[in-house]
């Protein structure tokens, strides 16, 4: 499929572990119309920084798992079309392990 | 940095659990095993770990529509005649107790399960709903919408969740632990905390699922990675049937539609009567059987539509052509479950009125896997397993609607067992002595590699060839190829390195975990598919195109250490002696 121009991101980036403070790190990829936000942090993992954290599971839009904030609005990212400019960051309230994955062990 | 460094430096052993029946894999099958011992059992602990999430991860949540029981609302119809079909269309290969059991116990396990959590649609007349689905005599699909599935995975996870189970999430067991054959505890690897878990028990039930992800194409949920088949198969069990891989036929695939199960188009077929159909418009399925919608299983509708696809007859993005033009838009939402999508897809440009959908094959479901006794125990005391690990019940393939409601049997049937092996075993001595620290030294030489090949890159290895040269129609040629390009990556799975060496939710080291075990079951796969020459349900041989029972009707079994053996299917209901001829 060929790409339509670039997609400049925001990701928003930390490890409790070693980091004081969380960045965002910019990063562009290709932009694709049909794909997803789910697409975009693959292509980021694939080729660009596998260190990136985020959880994905049934890409079906059933299972919540990859939930994240785009450009301040919770979504699932395997069933949102990624956009041209976009900030990526965990969904909020919820204490941060690593990246877009956040704690949801109290969510019992 | 300092602090990084103490985190993998940790021994196995230093975090301990300890519990009576360890469940590797808390998808539909893990939390009915766990809710059958907890819902009888109070004194006994029952730990269920998953490397995701608690009835969200893993497949369960991907049934798309169909849990197939034989309810006495319908007199037509008994367990008998649901094995029959079973059996009949798993192309005669299924262990046969094993089926009945599934056959028997299957309507009290989904009727229990309904009256826990209101699962399933419910008529006028107050009676669980009932559809027709392929290769089944009667209809005996229970079903909610189209996310039955998620309904049953998200009614387990709420039950469970209010029970004394001890859940485990987000921890990958890495090795079974072993003495003589008989097992005592497992190895995990906690992905928050970075840290090595010990296990300690005396029974423990696999309910892990299948391997799609060996595949580039899969419906499965992206753990599908076969680790319980290879964990079992380190541990000393054997394995069977493992050249049987389900591909769904019609799986979605352009335009890109969101927010739906990969399956859906399935329904356009069940229901609608759609119309399928090559780049030169020719419907090849209803030229063949003017019937095909209803009465075709998956095996047989995926290799014609594969055989259009590679003979170059396919549509533009891979697949063939779909429509249902034939239908208004008052039709079409009278049909079943598409009152909600139909609207759906208008919203993101699809009328189906007036558009065509690509729909493609597309990995799906593993038949084979552990062989395991009427009892689902493997020939290692104390390590049973249930659900789509285990070999058996679906034999050559499987019917729809058959996954959602063995795993509920299985599981339930694992429970027992397991249980009263427990009750006749001795309290667990001291194992200090007894394991080593292979992961432990592995994955500190694993972030020490500066460099090496990525695990990303393996996985994507792994899937091209199996996708390439054991795919849905396959040959010795390029069965051996995809042998040999296996065996050429051996080399390569202790040459991995990470890009990041942190310990706290590494991706990337989740990956390096599941390409281990895909490789494995990769390789069984493949030597599998090489052996059996004839075609029988979802193994097509292009060279071997029809079926021989007369050498062909066994299992292929795998023991690590050992040659590959066969064995002819344990019979119950249904003498095969004809068959032999």
């Amino acid at each position: 499929m060929d790409s339509n121009g670039d997609a400049h991101l925001e990701v928003f980036r930390y490890n409790p572990e070693i980091d004081k403070f969380p960045v965002f790190q910019q990063i562009t990829i290709p932009f694709h119309e049909h794909n997803t936000v789910l697409d975009a942090l693959r292509y980021i993992y694939e080729h660009v920084d596998s260190s990136l954290a985020f959880r994905e599971s049934c890409r079906a839009g059933l299972c919540g798992l990859c939930a994240v904030r785009v450009n301040g609005k919770v979504c699932l990212a395997c069933s949102t079309y990624m956009c041209k400019t976009m900030t990526i960051e965990p969904v909020p309230k919820w204490k941060i392990i690593r990246d877009l994955v956040v704690d949801y062990s109290h969510q019992k | 940095m300092q602090k990084m460094r103490d985190v993998y430096s940790r021994k196995i052993g230093s975090t301990r659990k300890e519990c009576h029946i360890l469940i590797i894999g808390a998808g539909g099958a893990g939390i009915e095993a766990a809710l059958a011992v907890a819902s009888t059992r109070e004194d006994l602990q029952v730990i269920l770990v998953d490397k995701g999430v608690l009835g969200k991860s893993g497949c369960t949540i991907l049934g798309g529509f169909s849990c197939n029981a034989v309810l006495e609302t319908n007199p037509d119809d008994s367990p008998s005649c649901h094995f029959e079909d079973t059996v009949r269309e798993g192309r005669f290969i299924n262990d046969q107790p094993l089926v009945d059991t599934y056959t028997e116990k299957a309507p009290v396990r989904v009727k229990e399960l309904h009256a826990m959590g209101g699962v399933f649609e419910v008529g006028e007349d107050g009676a669980l709903k009932q559809e027709m689905v392929p290769g089944h005599s009667h209809p005996r699909a229970l079903f909610n919408n189209l996310h039955t599935g998620k309904s049953m995975a998200l009614a387990l996870r709420r039950i469970v969740l209010k029970s004394n189970v001890e859940i485990c999430d987000e921890c990958i067991i890495l090795r079974i632990l072993c003495h003589d054959s008989v097992v005592w505890g497992a190895v995990g690897f906690d992905m928050v905390q970075g840290t090595f878990i010990l296990f300690e028990c005396p029974a423990i039930i696999i309910t892990t699922g299948g391997c799609g992800q060996l595949y580039r194409h899969s419906t499965t949920a992206i753990g599908s990675t076969g680790d319980g088949l290879a964990l079992a198969y380190e541990a000393g069990a054997e394995l069977q049937d493992m050249e049987f891989i389900q591909f769904f036929p019609t799986a979605q695939c352009y335009p890109r539609l969101l927010h739906l199960n990969p399956t859906f188009p399935s329904m356009l077929r069940y229901t609608a009567g759609c119309r399928l159909y090559n780049s030169e418009g020719k419907e090849f399925m209803r030229e063949v059987n003017p019937d095909w919608t209803y009465t075709v299983t998956r095996d047989e509708l995926s290799q014609a539509i594969y055989k259009e696809i590679q003979e170059g007859r396919g549509s533009p993005h891979g697949g063939v052509y779909m429509d249902v033009l034939h239908l208004s838009a008052e039709e079409i939402t009278d049909k079943f479950s598409f009152s909600r999508i139909y609207p759906r897809l208008l919203s993101m440009g699809i009328d189906l009125t007036k558009d065509v959908i690509e729909t493609t094959v597309s990995a799906h479901f593993s038949m084979g896997g552990i062989r395991v006794d009427t009892t689902l125990q493997t020939c290692v005391d104390g390590l049973f397993a249930a659900g789509e690990a285990i070999a058996g019940v679906h034999g050559a393939n499987r019917l729809p609607g058959n996954a959602l409601s063995e795993i509920l049997v299985t599981g339930y049937e694992a429970a027992v067992h397991a249980i009263q092996y427990v009750d006749g075993t001795s309290p667990a001595g001291d194992h200090d002595t007894m394991y080593d620290q292979s992961e432990c030294e592995a994955l500190s030489a694993l972030l020490e590699r500066e460099s090496g090949i990525s695990p990303i890159a393996l996985k994507k290895s792994i899937q091209d060839i199996m996708w390439d040269y054991v795919g849905v129609i396959r040959d010795k040629k390029g069965l051996e190829d995809g042998l040999c390009k296996l065996e050429t990556l051996t080399s390569t799975l202790n040459q991995m390195s990470l890009s990041s060496k942190t310990c706290i939710w590494n991706k990337e080291l989740m990956d390096a975990f599941e390409v281990t075990f895909m490789f494995t079951v990769a390789l069984l796969t493949t030597q599998g598919a090489l052996v059996r020459e004839e075609s029988r349900g979802s193994h097509y041989r292009k060279d071997f195109p029809e079926s021989n029972h007369r050498t062909w009707l066994v299992n292929i079994i795998h023991k690590k250490g050992y040659p590959m053996t066969i064995s002819r299917p344990r019979v119950s209901k249904m003498p095969l002696e004809g068959l032999y001829g």
